[in-house]
């Protein structure tokens, strides 16, 4: 079942029109990240560090290098060494010096996989025997992985120059804590130790891949004259433009990135990993260098999302209030500072309205892969905790959970803790509609639950840009600097037909390098929709104003006296009969109007809407092994407008079952060496066809003022509400709160069996 | 025109002392930052990469757009997505 | 290295090409023949972006070794449509939006076209446990699986006119 209503304002905009790509992609002939060739192309292997922490004494390449057909190797020490790098961590400068150490190490591993040296050879399986010919001398050291472990005071230290950043009390103390940062209103202990229903306890999960399908990959070709230029998917061919002239510390224009088709992100390509390496060896070689990593090193040194454990207390009074909320969360950072640790905070803050908060977050670096985004980063998290407690105080007021979370969601007008006021949020509407939703009244077997759980995501605006432009016929190309990771081509192509009143299939989308179009941040945050296709519309609207200006002219009338309706310019002025004329008859005669009709138009808006989300859940647990299976699955989310509605639902059902998995299956697996035992999907299992229902959708929609149609954004929301979804479920089934993820037959089997 | 600016963590602690508010008199974000400048040199290339600033409530990211008088400013940290 | 030669039909076409004695056929296929509809995203036979069929038998391609496509028939995704005509199946995905990255769609089709030749009529179950090994990180399968019924279900109704 899924439900959506467009509204039937509009022409195009809420339809579902074959997206643009699409023979491509269901032929084959699209170019994704590891499909790009370069004319005398060669291949790149990298080295990997097989100890999870270790001094690097000394690198020696001459043998690999004496292999024949091997033309380039090398090592950390061919990067620059960036300054700044040991003193200001946590900051812009400090994240080059790590991106740069974490492309290639410098003088210590950080974790089993860190690459720590790089060859090219004219073919891929000389590149490999080149590698076993370079001996690397190791200087093991202890390592740690347990992320509390990690935070203790006597610790393996990662960077021996790290200190904690905003800490109350600064120490000159060497620390694997990054980050600190606490938010206190009111007495929260005192609200809480008088309140009427309290739930609280430790809740914690190990780090989780992103998982997408497509391996890192790029080619990359650097001449003597300076000029490099890389071909890769990613979600955000100027972000990668940015890093890799940073690590290389060269000019930004002397990188030119062309995107290729991406195969999957979900914020894992937000960053990079090989395009300096692939760079560096171009450059020495003097031949275009591909690199690409295996499905084992996608999961040992790329991602993943942090862990996370927190002690939590959440209350309310009798009348099902919420009185106060108590939190300190630690979140993993893997091995370099960074680790998205303020958004736990805001998305506590952002949910329910609390008169008294008292919150700490903090980030230690362990000997795990460097985390990256993932979907809502941080959210799904801190989700989990906040979900389980508001579920267990609703059971303990014997209140109705959808009930009880609208008595407490926030609405527009309401400030969140943080400060920050709520606009046009759709939170209650979720609510009333999941509540509206037949699900809820389906009947359920013997050993069968029923949860529901609700989830935030800030959705972010940013830099964005997008070029229209009338070909002689009237057709359009829209460009624009953001990959199409899940029909965004089709979406852009959808606003522009509506905005312009020309048919969707004369609008080609296309995605440009980073010199044929102004700057765009990256394909992420649930952005797109919103600040880039407020791009195209605002570039539709100036060519528009530019018809009416030559139509005026045309016609000799005042501008005022000319309309745009329907795709053609209209002639208002009194007692004027001249012709409307189509867009198709403007682009005919743009060349004696004045010139070819385009616009490009550059913004950066800040005033998007956060996305809110409520998941309603099935699942049978059997009692004999612990295994939970998912019977149903209802996600209904505000998405502002939806404009291509299939490309939205499937946003939806794809986050569902991202967060599925990690409810249940997915975990970063270590053994006591501090080694990734599990990087393959054959052990780290990811959701599969038969592990799965139907996903049902309710796409609701309260219309975003800042956008043309209202967007909101879709991408992110739909993997934070599933992990207490399905916890909440777990336990109505089965009686016991779990607290740890994943849930797990063997986990799940021993809370049944007198667990806790 | 006085402008009320609230510091989150760890900015306050990092530029100003840990004070948990500042006045300034300033017409737009520019010129409250160029002030908060002057009071903690190195503010100005935080601000630029690493902050948002809200205004009265809500994110703006146009440094020149006009700040009615006796608004209120906070600092948060600056945020991303997936 | 010594190379091997390998004569194969590939998407009906006979094609000799040079192969290393441990190359996997995927990797002949995309770097030797310049076929990059077929993926690599495991190279171990646990996601299915390889999937092509070999004599008829669905096989994941970086699991077989390139010499041992001589003489056999080899079919990847792009000997999935007939010249410039979209088979049911990849139209289904287009109309319903059954793919969002696509690095996926190509073994997804080929897997779905040998499980409709097999069984014309499979149930939800059938078609889910089919489609097990392969992974989708996007989709959460819903939109998949229903274009996988409504292409059976067109390709029965063909069947039935003609
Ligand atoms: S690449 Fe062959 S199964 Fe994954
Ligand atoms: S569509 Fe992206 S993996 Fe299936």
């Amino acid at each position: 079942m899924t439900e959506h209503n467009p509204l039937s304002q509009f022409r195009v905009v809420g339809t579902r029109p074959v997206r643009p790509d699409g023979i491509d992609k269901v032929t084959g002939k699209a170019i994704y990240g590891p499909d790009h060739v370069a004319p005398g192309m060669i291949h790149g292997a990298i080295l990997r560090s097989p100890h999870p922490h270790a001094r690097i004494r000394s690198i020696d390449t001459s043998k690999a290098l004496a292999l024949p057909g091997v033309k380039a190797a090398v090592t950390g020490q061919d990067l620059p060494h960036l300054p700044g790098k040991s003193v200001s961590l946590g900051e812009g400068e400090a994240d080059l010096a790590n991106l740069s150490c974490n492309c290639l190490a410098r003088d210590k591993a950080l974790y089993e996989g860190h690459a720590v040296a790089a060859v090219a050879a004219t073919s891929a399986s000389i590149a490999r025997e080149a590698l076993k010919l370079i001996t690397v001398d190791y200087e093991v050291l202890p390592h740690v992985i347990d992320l509390e472990d990690a935070a203790r005071d006597d610790a393996p230290i990662l960077h021996p120059d790290l200190r904690t950043q905003g800490a109350e009390e600064p120490s000159d103390k060497p620390t694997n804590i990054a980050f600190t940062f606490a938010l206190k209103q009111g007495d929260a202990a005192k609200a809480l130790d008088g309140a009427a229903a309290v739930a609280s306890g430790r809740f914690a999960m190990p780090p989780v891949h992103q998982g997408y399908i497509e391996p890192h990959a790029c080619v990359a070709s650097w001449n003597a004259d300076g000029q490099g230029q890389v071909w890769c998917s990613s979600q955000g061919p100027f972000m990668v433009r940015a890093v890799t002239a940073g690590v290389l510390d060269i000019p930004v224009s002397d990188v030119r990135v062309t995107p290729l088709e991406i195969g999957g992100g979900f914020g894992g390509k937000t960053t990079i990993y090989l395009e300096p390496v692939a760079m560096l060896l171009s450059r020495k070689a003097g031949r275009p260098v591909r690199l690409a990593m295996s499905r084992e090193d996608v999961f040992r040194a790329s991602g993943p999302a942090p862990g996370l454990v927190v002690d939590i207390r959440i209350g309310a009074d009798a009348e099902g209030n919420l009185v106060g909320i108590e939190a300190d969360m630690l979140y993993d950072a893997g091995a370099f500072p960074g680790g998205g640790t303020m958004l736990g905070p805001l998305v506590l803050s952002n949910m329910y309205r609390y008169p008294a908060v008292d919150i700490r977050t903090r980030d230690a670096v362990s000997n795990k892969p460097s985390v990256a985004a993932y979907r809502a980063p941080a959210a799904p998290q801190i989700t989990f905790a906040i979900e389980s407690c508001i579920d267990d105080i609703a059971a303990q007021l014997g209140m109705d959970p959808i009930a009880f979370r609208l008595k407490n969601a926030l609405r527009p007008g309401d400030t969140s803790a943080m400060g920050m006021e709520c606009g046009e949020i759709g939170f209650v509407e979720c609510l009333d509609s999941a509540n509206a939703q037949d699900h809820l009244k389906a009947p359920l077997g013997d050993n069968e639950g029923r949860g529901i759980a609700a989830g935030y995501w800030i959705n972010i605006g940013g830099a964005s840009s997008a070029s229209v432009s009338l070909a002689e016929d009237g057709s359009v190309a829209v460009v624009t600097g953001n990959p199409d990771i899940g029909g965004s081509r089709a979406s852009m192509a959808i606003m522009a037909s509506e905005r312009l009143g020309v048919p969707y299939e004369k609008v080609r989308p296309i995605i440009g390098d980073t010199a044929t179009i102004g700057y765009s941040v990256v394909t992420g945050g649930s952005r797109t929709t919103f600040a880039v296709g407020r791009a195209v519309v605002q570039a539709c609207d100036t060519i528009i104003a530019d018809m009416k200006k030559r139509a005026a002219n045309v016609w000799q009338v005042a501008e005022d006296d000319v309309e745009w309706r329907n795709g053609a310019v209209h002639c208002t002025a009194k007692g004027n009969d001249n012709a409307p004329m189509t867009i198709t008859e403007m682009a005919e005669n743009a060349n004696t109007t004045g010139g070819p009709i385009a616009a490009e138009v550059s913004i950066n808006p800040h005033d998007s809407l956060p996305a809110y989300g409520v998941h309603i859940c099935d699942v049978a647990v059997d009692p004999e092994t612990g295994h939970v299976s998912i019977k149903r699955y209802t996600v209904v989310q505000d998405v502002g407008r939806a404009i291509h509605p299939d490309y939205v639902e499937g946003q939806m059902q794809g986050g569902a079952v991202q967060g599925i998995g990690w409810a249940l299956n997915e975990a970063y697996i270590y053994n006591s060496k501090g080694c990734l035992d599990n990087p393959g999907f054959l052990d780290y299992r990811m959701p599969v066809a038969s592990d799965l229902p139907m996903i049902d959708t309710v796409i609701v929609e309260k219309p975003n003022p800042a956008h043309p149609y209202g967007v909101k954004g879709v991408g992110e929301v739909p993997i934070v509400p599933p992990l207490a979804a399905i916890g909440n479920a777990v336990k109505a089934a089965t009686g016991k709160r779990i607290r740890e993820l994943p849930m797990s037959p063997d986990r799940v089997f021993a809370a049944i069996n007198g667990g806790k | 025109m006085a402008i009320r600016v609230v510091p989150l963590a760890p900015v306050d602690s990092q530029f100003f002392g840990g004070r948990s508010e500042l006045v300034v008199e300033a017409g737009n974000l520019f010129a409250v930052i160029r002030a908060l400048e002057a009071i903690a040199p190195g503010f100005l290339k935080y601000a630029q990469t690493r902050a948002w600033f809200s205004v009265n409530g809500a994110i703006e990211g146009d440094w020149t757009a006009t700040i009615p008088p006796d608004s209120e400013v906070i600092i948060l940290p600056a945020i991303a997505g997936g | 290295m010594s190379k091997i030669a390998v004569t194969a039909t590939i998407n009906g076409d006979e094609q000799e090409f040079l192969c290393e004695p441990g190359e996997s056929l995927l990797d002949a296929l995309r770097m030797r023949l310049n076929l990059t509809g077929s993926k690599e995203g495991c190279g171990s036979g646990d996601c299915g972006a390889c999937t092509v069929m070999m004599d008829g038998r669905m096989v994941c391609s970086c699991l077989v070794l390139a010499p041992e496509a001589e003489g056999k028939r080899i079919e990847t995704i792009e000997g999935v449509a007939e010249g410039s005509v979209l088979h049911p199946i990849q139209r289904k995905f287009l109309e319903m939006g059954g793919l969002q990255c696509g690095f996926c769609t190509p073994g997804f089709i080929v897997a779905a076209k040998a499980l409709l030749e097999r069984d014309p009529d499979p149930s939800e179950t059938e078609i889910r446990y089919w489609l097990a090994g392969n992974l989708c990180r996007c989709t959460g399968y819903d939109k998949i699986i229903r274009a996988v019924q409504e292409a059976a279900a067109e390709m029965r109704q063909e069947r039935v006119v003609s």
